[in-house]
C-alpha cells in the first residue's frame, strides 16, 4: 500500500543527500550548498563513502549508519547505484525519495529495467518517488536542487516536466514581481506524477495558483477524478506540449480521422476548470492575474484609454475573447460629459483623449466605479477595467500608475484592474511600478483583454454546478446481451462488428437502427423477410469490406421468394467474386429504410474515439459522405456526460441551424438526437473495449431518427 | 470384438490424416485400447522413399508404437503412373500383405482407426481400393468423410450410398469435414429429409479450420527466401499466419482491412513506413517488406518491441505473391492438441464409442 501523503517533500524534518560531493560544480556540491543557503532549518545528513565532512558537515559512509530518522532522501549519484541506495533508503524508513540521478527510462533499454526495479522498491518500502531525471525540489523551507539560485518565495506553485523549463522560468520570475510557494521538477514521473503534487497544493495555504508545464497526462482518469475539486480550490494553468500522432495514427474511422490527437486534453481540462494556456508567456500572464486580481462579479468591463486607436484594438479583442462592455448609467454618464472635453468619447470604451492628465485618468476611473465623492451613483455596473495609456507629453505615466494603484488598493478589493502601457522609454518606470504593486500592465491591450478573459472562465467555472453534483442519466439497458456479443466477436478474432451484431448492440442500449437479423440459409433469410418487411440484403463477412462490388448487396427484397433467391445469388457472388478463403457469416436481412417518405431528413454523425488518457469522446455533427470535407464536428468527453452536455455538442455546429429549421421547415427531433447521445455515452463508458464508434448517417426526422450506418471497433 | 473406424471419402484431400490424428488422441484420452493402420501408404515420390510422410508424422507424434513400420502401412504406392507400377494379378498378393500386418496389429485392441485410400474410387481398377481392402479385412462398415460446402455433398453422398449398396457395404456414419461456416447451418438444415432419414448418423461436422492449416513465419521466409531483418525478434519465426494483406493504400484504408483479420502476413514495400507503422499496431504474425528496400529504424524498433519478425523479400510484390502460393503448410507438432479440442467438440463421440 502506498501512501498518499506527500507533505514530507514540502516540510521535512530531515534530508539526507545521497552522493553530496566537496567537489565545487558538482550536482552533490550543489544540491548539499543549495539546502544549507536557503536556510533550511531541519537536519542534513551527507551521504558518502568517500569523505569523513562534506561543506563542513559530518558525512556517512551509507544511510543505515545514520541514527537519525530521514523523511527525504535526495539521489545525486549514478544511476547504476540507485536502487541499491534505495533498497537502503526503504530499510531506514525514509519517506520519500528525489532522485536527481539521470540513466533511466530516458535512455531506453537497461535504465527501463533499472526504472521498473526502483518503482518496485519503492512500493515495498511504502516510499513516494519525486524523478528520477529531474532538477529537483524547491519548497519554502528548502531548495532540493541543482538550480543556480534559490527563487523568490511567493504565492504561485510551479511543477513542470522539463528541469531545463523550469530552470528557465525560475530565472525569470527574478526579474518579475511574483514568486513561488514551491517549484518541482517531475522527470520520468515514475512514481509521482503532476495530479498527485496538485491534489496536494489545492490544499496547501502557501499555495495561491498553480503553474505546470506538461508534456504528457499519464493517467487521465486520475487527473478526471482530482483537478475539478482542486480548480475549484484554486486556479491551475497548464500548458501542455508535445502534441502526439500516435492516436491519430491508430484512427480508421470517421470520428478518429477527425478528432486529432490534442482534442481530448483541451476538454479534458476544460470539464475540469483547468485553464489552458498555450505560450509560455500566457502560463505566466495567467499566474500573474490570478495572483493578484480579484475574480469579477460579473462579465462587465470598462476601457478607459487615452487613445483612439490601441481603443480600437481592444474594442475588438473585447469582441473575440466575447467580454462584455459595462452600460454605464445616466448619472454616470452625465457627470463624465460635463468634466471631460467635448472631443471626448464618453461611452465605454471610453476615450479621455491624447492630452489626459493623471487627475483626468483618476476623475474618469473613479466615475465608472462609482467612487467619486458626492456622485449620484445611479446603478454602478463596472466589475473591472482595461486602463490603456499612450505617453504624450500631458500623460505623466508615472503619476498615471501611481494613482490606478491607490484607486484599486483602497477602493477596488473585489474588481479586476488591468492595464496596457504603450511605449517604451517614457512608460517603462510606470509600468514597472504597476508590476511590482500587483497590477498586471501588458505591453499590448490584446493581451490585458486575454488575461480579464481568463478571470471570467474562472468566475464561469466557479458558479458552475460541481461535476459530482450533476445528474447523469442512468438508462435501462441490456448490459450482458452486448458483453456476450462482444465476446463472440473476439472468439472469432475479430475487432470490428458486423452490422447485425452493431444493429443488436444498439438495440440493447435503445437506440434506434434498422432491424437486422443473420440468415443463414435461404429458408431462415425467407422467415425473416416475412417478419422484417421490405428488406436490403448483404453478405456478412469480415473479409469482405466492399460489399456492393461483388454483388453482395440487394436493395428492395420485397416477398419471401425474393428472399430465398437473393441469398443464393448473394452467397454466390461472394465465393466468386470475393477473397478466397473468405468467412461467410450468412446473409443479413435489414429492414430497408424508406425515408423518402419523411418531409424533412438530416444526415447526422455521431461518433465515438477512445482517447489513451481521458477515454471516449463523443463527437457529433454534419454527417453523410461528406463529413470528413465539411469538418462541422464538435466534441465532448463521455465522462459525466449530462443532457446539457449534449445540447451544448449539438448547438456547437453548424448543422443545429438546419435542425432547428430553416426557411420554415419543422424542428427535426433534436430532443431523440440527445437521447442517443446520452444511450451512447453509457453505451462507451460501459464498455472500455470499444475503441471506436461511428454512426454515419444518422437520418434525423422530424419525429425520430434512424441510425442506418453503424461501426463499432474493440479492442483485441 | 475389435471396432473400426475405417475412414473412406469420395474425393481426396477430405482431410483423413487430421482426422486420424484426432481419433487416436481422443482414444489415448479415453484409455482405450487401439490401433493406427493405414493400408496404402503415399510415398512422397516414385522411388526414393517408400514411406508415406503423413504415417511417418502420425508415428511421431501421437501415435508411438512398437510395433514395425510395415505393420502399421504394409504397402506403399506412389501416385504417379501407379497403373504401370502396380501389377493388377499381384492383387491377392497386396491383399494377403495387408491382412497380415492387419492381424497382427489388431490382436490386443478394441479399436483400429483405419486412414483409407485418398479416395473410394483410387485403385478398384486393381481390386485394391478401399472397399475391396475392407471386405477382404472382413469390415462391414466404413466412415464417410464429405468435404463438400455445397448441396452436392447430398448428391455424393447417395452416390456412395448407392455404391456401397451394391457392393454390399455400409456406412457406419457421415463425417463432414473441411465445411465451410457459412454451410454448416445448411447441413443441418438438410440431414433429416436427406441423410438421418436413411439411418444413416451425421457423426460430425467439422468447420475448416484455418488456424490449422496456417503456414509458419519460417515456412514463409523459406518460400520466398526472405531475409530475417531482426534477430531479436527470432522467436516470432514460429508464428502462424492465417491471412496475406498487400498494402499498396493509404494508412487510414490499410486499418480497415487489418482489423479484419488476425495473424496476418503484411505485405508492403519496404519504403511505405506509414504502413508498416499501421499495421505493427494490429494483429501482425510478420511484416514482408518487397522489393528488397530496407525499412526505416523506427519501423525495425517497434517490431523488435512487439516481437514481430520483418521479412525482406528479394522480390517484388508480385512475384513473392505467386512463390507464397506454392506453400502448402500442414499440421505442425505443436498443433496436436488443438486438433484434439476440435474433434472432441464437434464429433458425437456417443455414436462411435
Amino acid at each position: 500500500m502506498t501512501t498518499n501523503d506527500i507533505s514530507f517533500f514540502f516540510n521535512p524534518k530531515s534530508i539526507a543527500v545521497i552522493g553530496a560531493s566537496n567537489t565545487k560544480g558538482k550536482v552533490g556540491n550543489t544540491v548539499l550548498n543549495n539546502i544549507i543557503n536557503s536556510g533550511y532549518k531541519g537536519k542534513v545528513f551527507p551521504i558518502n563513502p568517500r569523505a569523513d565532512k562534506v561543506c563542513d558537515i559530518p558525512c556517512y559512509n551509507t544511510i543505515l549508519d545514520v541514527k537519525d530518522e530521514i523523511d527525504v532522501a535526495i539521489f545525486v549519484i549514478p544511476s547504476k547505484f540507485v536502487n541499491k541506495a534505495a533498497e537502503e533508503c526503504g530499510k531506514k524508513k525514509v519517506k520519500g525519495l528525489i532522485v536527481i540521478s539521470a540513466g533511466f527510462k530516458e535512455i531506453g533499454g537497461e535504465g527501463v529495467e533499472r526504472e521498473e526495479e526502483l518503482i518496485k522498491i519503492g512500493k515495498k518500502y511504502n516510499m513516494r518517488i519525486l524523478g528520477p531525471n529531474c532538477l529537483g525540489f524547491i519548497g519554502l523551507n528548502y531548495n532540493g536542487s541543482f538550480a543556480a539560485e534559490t527563487p523568490k518565495k511567493g504565492g504561485i506553485a510551479m511543477i513542470s516536466q522539463s528541469g531545463a523549463m523550469l530552470t528557465g522560468m525560475m530565472d525569470y520570475s527574478m526579474t518579475q514581481a511574483f514568486g513561488f510557494s514551491c517549484n518541482i521538477s517531475l522527470g520520468n514521473k515514475a512514481d509521482l506524477g503532476a495530479v498527485d503534487f496538485i491534489k496536494f497544493l489545492a490544499e496547501d495555504d502557501d499555495t495561491k495558483v498553480i503553474l505546470c508545464y506538461l508534456e504528457s497526462i499519464n493517467d487521465g482518469q486520475k487527473f478526471l477524478e482530482i483537478l475539478p475539486n482542486a480548480t475549484r480550490k484554486k486556479p491551475i494553468v497548464i500548458l501542455k506540449s508535445g502534441i502526439s500522432e500516435a492516436g491519430a495514427r491508430a484512427a480508421s474511422s470517421h470520428t478518429g480521422a477527425l478528432a486529432g490527437a490534442d482534442i481530448a486534453y483541451g476538454l479534458a481540462f476544460e470539464k475540469c476548470g483547468v485553464i489552458r494556456a498555450k505560450t509560455i508567456g500566457d502560463l505566466f500572464d495567467y499566474g500573474e492575474v490570478y495572483l493578484y486580481q480579484p475574480i469579477p462579479k460579473n462579465n462587465s468591463f470598462a476601457i478607459i484609454t487615452n487613445a483612439g486607436g490601441p481603443g480600437i484594438v481592444a474594442t475588438d479583442a473585447f469582441e473575440r475573447e466575447k467580454l462584455k462592455f459595462a452600460s454605464f448609467s445616466e448619472p454616470i454618464l452625465h457627470a463624465l460629459r460635463e468634466k471631460l472635453p467635448l472631443e471626448a468619447s464618453i461611452f465605454n470604451p471610453i476615450d479621455i483623449v491624447g492630452d489626459a492628465t493623471p487627475e483626468r485618468y483618476e476623475f474618469t476611473i473613479k466615475t465608472v466605479f462609482g467612487l467619486n465623492s458626492g456622485q449620484e451613483l445611479g446603478d454602478i455596473t463596472t466589475e473591472g477595467a482595461l486602463i490603456i495609456l499612450t505617453p504624450q507629453a500631458q500623460t505623466k505615466p508615472t503619476d498615471v500608475a501611481q494613482i490606478i494603484y491607490n484607486i484599486s488598493i483602497k477602493h477596488l478589493e473585489k474588481k479586476p484592474i488591468v492595464c496596457s502601457f504603450i511605449g517604451g522609454k517614457n512608460i517603462i518606470e510606470g509600468k514597472e511600478f504597476l508590476k511590482q504593486n500587483h497590477i498586471p500592465c501588458y505591453d499590448f491591450p490584446d493581451q490585458a483583454a486575454h488575461s480579464l478573459k481568463t478571470l471570467i472562465k474562472r468566475r464561469e467555472y466557479l458558479i458552475s454546478t460541481p461535476l459530482e453534483e450533476l445528474e447523469i442519466l442512468k438508462f435501462k439497458v441490456k448490459k450482458e446481451r452486448v458483453k456476450d456479443i462482444f465476446a463472440q466477436v473476439r472468439e472469432d478474432g475479430r475487432t470490428v462488428l458486423l452490422s447485425y451484431e452493431t444493429s443488436e448492440v444498439f438495440d440493447c442500449y435503445g437506440i434506434k437502427s434498422p432491424k437486422s437479423r443473420l440468415a443463414q440459409t435461404p429458408r431462415q433469410a425467407m422467415d425473416l423477410q416475412s417478419e422484417i418487411g421490405k428488406s436490403v440484403m448483404k453478405i456478412v463477412s469480415p473479409h469482405i469490406i466492399h460489399k456492393t462490388d461483388i454483388g453482395g448487396l440487394l436493395l428492395n427484397i420485397e416477398t419471401e421468394q425474393d428472399a430465398f433467391e437473393a441469398y443464393i445469388q448473394i452467397v454466390n457472388n461472394a465465393k466468386k467474386f470475393g477473397p478466397q478463403n473468405a468467412k461467410i457469416y450468412g446473409v443479413e436481412v435489414q429492414e430497408m429504410i424508406d425515408f423518402k417518405a419523411e418531409p424533412k431528413v438530416n444526415e447526422i454523425i455521431i461518433g465515438m474515439s477512445r482517447d489513451p488518457q481521458f477515454g471516449p469522446l463523443l463527437m457529433f455533427g454534419t454527417g453523410g459522405i461528406y463529413a470528413n470535407f465539411m469538418q462541422d464536428v464538435t466534441f465532448a468527453l463521455a465522462y459525466k456526460f449530462t443532457k446539457e452536455d449534449a445540447k451544448k455538442l449539438i448547438e456547437a455546429t453548424k448543422i443545429y441551424n438546419l435542425l432547428h429549421g430553416v426557411r420554415g421547415e419543422s424542428q427535426s427531433d433534436i430532443e431523440a438526437i440527445i437521447n442517443v447521445l446520452l444511450r451512447l455515452s453509457q453505451l462507451v463508458n460501459d464498455f472500455p473495449e470499444i475503441v471506436e464508434l461511428d454512426i454515419n448517417p444518422l437520418l434525423a426526422f422530424i419525429k425520430g431518427y434512424s441510425a442506418v450506418d453503424i461501426k463499432i471497433t474493440i479492442k483485441r | 470384438m475389435v471396432k473400426t473406424f475405417y475412414l473412406c471419402s469420395l474425393n481426396e484431400l477430405a482431410g483423413k490424416s487430421f482426422l486420424s490424428i484426432g481419433f487416436i488422441q481422443k482414444l489415448k484420452k479415453e484409455g482405450k485400447k487401439f490401433a493406427y493402420f493405414k493400408p496404402i501408404g503415399v510415398p512422397k515420390a516414385a522411388f526414393t522413399n517408400k514411406a508415406d510422410p503423413d504415417v511417418g508424422f502420425i508415428l511421431n507424434t501421437v501415435y508411438k508404437t512398437d510395433y514395425p513400420y510395415d505393420y502399421i502401412s504394409p504397402t506403399s504406392i506412389p501416385d504417379a503412373y501407379y497403373i504401370d507400377l502396380v501389377d493388377a494379378s499381384k492383387k491377392e498378393e497386396y491383399l494377403a500383405k495387408i491382412k497380415n500386418a492387419y492381424d497382427k496389429i489388431a490382436k490386443d485392441v478394441d479399436y483400429i482407426i483405419i486412414e483409407g485410400n485418398p479416395s473410394i474410387r483410387k485403385f478398384v481398377r486393381l481390386g485394391i481400393d478401399d472397399v475391396s481392402i475392407a471386405e477382404n479385412l472382413g469390415i462391414k462398415e466404413l466412415i464417410y468423410v464429405s468435404t463438400e460446402s455445397s448441396d452436392r455433398c447430398i448428391d455424393n453422398f447417395f452416390f456412395t450410398k448407392n455404391y456401397f449398396d451394391f457392393r454390399k457395404i455400409s456406412i457406419l456414419g457421415i463425417l463432414f469435414n473441411k465445411i465451410d461456416f457459412d454451410y454448416i447451418t445448411r447441413i443441418r438444415e438438410l440431414s433429416d429429409g436427406h441423410i438421418t432419414k436413411y439411418n444413416i448418423p451425421i457423426l460430425g461436422i467439422i468447420e475448416k479450420s484455418v488456424e490449422l492449416f496456417s503456414p509458419r513465419v519460417n515456412e514463409i521466409k523459406e518460400q520466398i527466401g526472405g531475409e530475417l531483418l531482426n534477430e531479436s525478434a527470432t522467436s516470432g519465426l514460429d508464428n502462424l499466419v492465417e491471412k496475406f494483406l498487400i498494402g499498396a493504400m493509404n494508412a487510414q484504408s490499410a486499418l480497415k482491412y487489418l482489423r479484419q483479420v488476425k495473424r496476418a502476413a503484411f505485405i508492403t514495400g519496404g519504403d511505405r513506413t506509414d504502413l508498416a507503422m499501421a499495421a505493427l499496431d494490429q494483429d501482425v504474425s510478420t511484416l514482408i517488406l518487397t522489393g528488397f528496400i530496407h525499412p526505416d529504424m523506427g519501423v525495425i524498433t517497434a517490431a523488435n518491441e512487439k516481437n514481430i519478425p520483418i521479412i525482406l523479400s528479394p522480390s517484388d510484390t508480385y512475384t513473392t505473391m505467386r512463390n507464397l502460393e506454392r506453400l502448402r503448410p500442414g499440421i505442425q507438432e505443436d498443433e496436436i492438441d488443438k486438433v484434439l479440442t476440435l474433434i472432441e467438440k464437434e464429433i458425437d463421440w456417443n455414436l462411435l464409442l
